[in-house]
């Protein structure tokens, strides 16, 4: 779950053929419990139906994007703001249970839950 | 044992392809600027990764004919958690970003977002009438709004051609 997956990953700017975007790397806290992993993202301002989160057999995709985002910087109020979208991926270890996932979305953060297969979780073992 | 021969090529390969060039250059460029206007501002923590300690979020600062706008990021933050206050032209923003995870015995796979109480203040570049200040907080952004008084606002003078 903890690896990410390599690749131009910097903020940037990406030309596709219909609009110039401004990529932004989100922050995000990752965290294991013993029966889950939660991923939580910062992703300030942007909307519920704006994120989109995919995930596959081995990879969790997390993207939104914003129509206007801060520019980070003391600026005196431009009219040339570039839409941006926040996008990071993971790649996912094998005792991640990708058929249930939770996501919720408050206060400009996404928190994800992973749930761990089955055969990966503790178990006790009963004395006979 | 064999020492093995150093190959310069492979530092520049790596650095490559976890930053690309143009985009480094590009970012080392926002940050630099970025730096140097705080300086003049007055600013000088405007960013944790330049001077450790407290955590500082991202603001933008920006002025309209008749308004002042900050949009400050606080994402996670509740509205209760935040407290704003303007003093003549200097406008602050505290608050705390509270850790919301929920187990105390936990393992953590990465640590980006940063918690803890937070300060920033503003000066203005110009007057505002007391008691006009309004604050929005929406998905993690807080948006503050001061009406600019008479004298502050913009005058455009045409200036006539004798």
């Amino acid at each position: 779950m903890t690896k990410e997956i390599e690749k131009p990953k910097v903020d940037g700017t990406e030309t596709n053929a219909t609009e110039t975007v401004r990529v932004i790397r989100p922050a995000v806290d990752i965290q294991e419990l013993a029966d889950s992993y939660v991923v939580r993202v910062d992703i300030p301002g942007a909307e519920k139906e704006s994120i989109a989160a995919h995930i596959s057999e081995s990879t969790l995709t997390v993207s939104a994007k914003v129509q206007d985002h801060l520019q980070r910087d003391w600026a005196i109020a431009s009219e040339t703001q570039l839409p941006a979208e926040y996008r990071r991926e993971f790649s996912l270890a094998d005792n991640v249970e990708t058929q249930s996932v939770d996501a919720a979305y408050e206060l400009g953060v996404l928190k994800i839950t992973l749930r761990k297969k089955q055969q990966f979780l503790p178990k006790e073992i009963k004395i006979a | 044992m064999s020492l093995m021969k150093r190959n310069p090529g492979n530092n520049i390969e790596l650095w490559n392809r976890e930053f690309p060039i143009p985009q480094a250059l590009d970012r080392l460029h926002t940050e630099m600027s970025r730096v140097f206007s705080d300086l003049f501002r007055g600013d000088l923590a405007a960013d944790g990764s330049f001077f450790s300690g407290n955590w500082v979020p991202a603001a933008d600062v920006s002025e309209t004919d008749d308004s002042y706008i900050i949009r400050v990021e606080l994402p996670g933050m509740k509205k209760e958690d935040v407290k704003i206050t303007v003093n003549d032209t200097l406008l602050t923003i505290r608050g705390e970003r509270k850790d919301e995870t929920e187990e105390k015995k936990r393992t953590y796979h990465r640590i980006e977002r940063s918690y803890g109480s937070f300060e920033r203040s503003f000066n203005l570049p110009g007057a505002v009438m007391s008691g006009s200040v309004e604050a929005r907080y929406g998905n993690g952004i807080l948006t503050v709004t001061l009406q600019r008084t008479e004298e502050s606002k913009k005058k455009v003078h045409t200036i006539m051609i004798k």
